[in-house]
């Protein structure tokens, strides 16, 4: 992991000040085609991943179809929005089975949105990543997702790092956890459903050497799920509110309860 | 083995770039021109209903209008999104009454859009549909309605399946308002439909309806017949039949639901 990162740092140092010397840039669409042909920006080679190595807007035109054990986009510079526009991002992998019999498969790597370290700031809204064989959707911190579905990917749903924000979006039939708030951040109005581990998986970040940040989670619904549908884990506070439990291995594990949630069906 | 996997997941993340084979689906834009004229997308007949087959988003660019007892949009594939960018779709059904006595002209049998058996994963968002028979969305698991209007549908306005979301919508003077079998239903209103407002109904086991808004339906106003509903912030008036009815032994009334004014 370490070597990766020293291995960018020329690289991102050259990206950013091409970002700087370019400025504003409109917003770049990307379809398949584009992503075959490379060059979306600077340094991104032909196929996949579509590398987003410039800050600014960048909007599907059309589903991207991954092949086995590669990603589909990686964001390779602070401040990337990345709009689904209701698109999907697909790769191979099928999960089937339920709660903890849930299976994938597939070949077991590749994310279909992922960051290169420290790149912070990413929004990624409106479509759907499925069938990637390890993790759907994956940004680094204050990242903002909307309306984004994960589904059927063999690791996480949706990975997000300190101070993110998720809404409204769902994460179903996942080989591992469903969301993945690290080193805090707040999940809204949003689904976990039949992911093999946890539904909603709050961990404060201090264990591995994070800021410890602390974390909510509210109005969100998560159901069979194989472990608990919401879980803490660390020493900064997660708070719950407004959530519903059903059916999963477990209803709140860890955590404040601060009110009006409901594990099966009994509030707490 | 948290600990283990959230570090791998928040190391850099290397990915390897290699080909990939051509499927390409630009987003399709749909008015009444190109529904009259077919091949929206492949096996797409000319007239109603709009076939779409491929995953992908689509996006209205006028109103649309349907013949009687025909359907407006047919979703053969899943991940479909649909954006009715402000649009409306009318069908020829029409309405008159409100609550109790909604009465339709009942003309077909179809809804304005329907996934077709096993059809999921289906998001319509921002308009409105109104004047079927069947329904107004007629959807299965795992959809997204958002921001949509829809009235004058002698069956339910909204109809979707397990793990589903319904949000910020609104629905009048239909047979009955949403019909869910589990997920979510916030910030929507239904109002003046002929049986209930929100109904989540068996074999859903888990929803939450949160912050509603439930006035003058002829049954109930929010009904919960499925296991572990659960009922918060919402409002509830002047409905006919009750205003929440639950199974009170596993689908708890939160505080903060309101009925008539008080407490529910």
């Amino acid at each position: 992991m370490n070597t990766s990162t020293f291995r960018l740092r020329p690289t991102l140092a050259a990206i950013a000040l091409l970002a700087i010397t370019c400025g504003a840039q409109a917003q770049t669409t990307i379809d398949q085609n584009k992503a075959l042909a490379g060059s979306v920006t600077p340094g991104d080679s032909p196929g996949f991943p579509v590398t987003l190595s410039v800050p600014g807007a960048y909007k599907l035109t059309g589903n991207l179809v991954v092949p086995a054990g590669t990603g589909g986009i990686v964001i390779a510079a602070r401040n990337v929005t990345l709009d689904l526009n209701g698109f999907s991002i697909v790769g191979p992998v099928v999960c089937t089975g339920a709660g903890k019999a849930l299976t994938c498969a597939g070949v077991k790597q590749g994310g279909g949105i992922g960051f290169y370290t420290g790149m912070s700031g990413a929004t990624i809204r409106n479509g759907t990543v499925r069938g990637f064989g390890f993790y759907g959707v994956a940004a680094d911190q204050g990242a903002t997702i909307n309306n984004v579905t994960a589904t059927s990917n063999g690791g996480y749903g949706i990975a997000v790092n300190g101070g993110s924000t998720v809404s409204n979006s769902m994460a179903n039939d996942n080989g591992d956890v469903g969301f993945l708030l690290f080193s805090g951040g707040v999940i809204t109005n949003s689904r976990a459903h039949n992911n093999k581990s946890y539904g909603i998986f709050v961990d404060d970040g201090e264990s591995q050497g994070h800021a410890g940040m602390a974390g909510e989670v509210r109005d969100t619904y998560a159901s069979r799920n194989g472990d608990a549908g919401f879980k803490a884990y660390g020493i900064y506070p997660v708070s719950w509110i407004g959530n519903t439990a059903s059916t999963n291995g477990d209803c709140f594990s860890g955590g404040k309860l601060v009110r009006n949630n409901v594990c099966d069906g009994v509030a707490n | 083995m948290n600990s283990s996997l959230t570090r791998i997941v928040f190391g850099a993340i290397a990915l390897i770039a290699v080909s990939a084979g051509s499927n390409v689906l630009a987003q399709a834009t749909i008015d009444q021109n190109r529904a009259v004229n077919g091949s929206v997308t492949p096996g797409d007949a000319p007239g109603f209903p709009i076939t779409l087959s491929q995953r992908g988003s689509y996006k209205l660019t006028g109103n649309l209008v349907v013949p009687a007892a025909t359907g407006a949009i047919l979703v053969t594939a899943s991940d479909v999104s649909i954006d009715l960018n402000g649009f409306t779709i009318t069908g020829a059904n029409t309405c008159s009454g409100y609550g109790a006595t909604v009465a339709c002209t009942n003309t077909g049998s179809a809804a304005g859009i329907e996934a077709a058996a096993g059809v999921t994963d289906v998001q319509v968002r921002n308009g409105t549909v109104e004047g079927f028979e069947k329904a107004g969305l007629w959807l299965n698991q795992r959809s997204t309605v958002d921001r949509v209007k829809s009235r004058f549908n002698d069956g339910y306005a909204i109809v979707v399946r397990a793990d589903s979301s319904v949000g910020n919508s609104w629905v009048e003077r239909n047979g009955g308002g949403v019909y869910s079998e589990g997920g979510l239903v916030f910030d929507t209103i239904a109002s003046g439909n002929r049986v209930s407002g929100i109904v989540v109904s068996v074999p859903a086991d888990g929803a939450l309806l949160r912050n509603n808004v439930a006035t003058h339906n002829g049954i109930y106003g929010l009904f919960g017949s499925a296991n572990h509903t659960t009922f918060m912030d919402n409002q509830a008036n002047k409905n006919t039949n009750g205003n929440i009815k639950r199974n009170p032994n596993i689908s708890p009334l939160l505080p903060g639901n309101v009925c008539n004014g008080g407490a529910c």
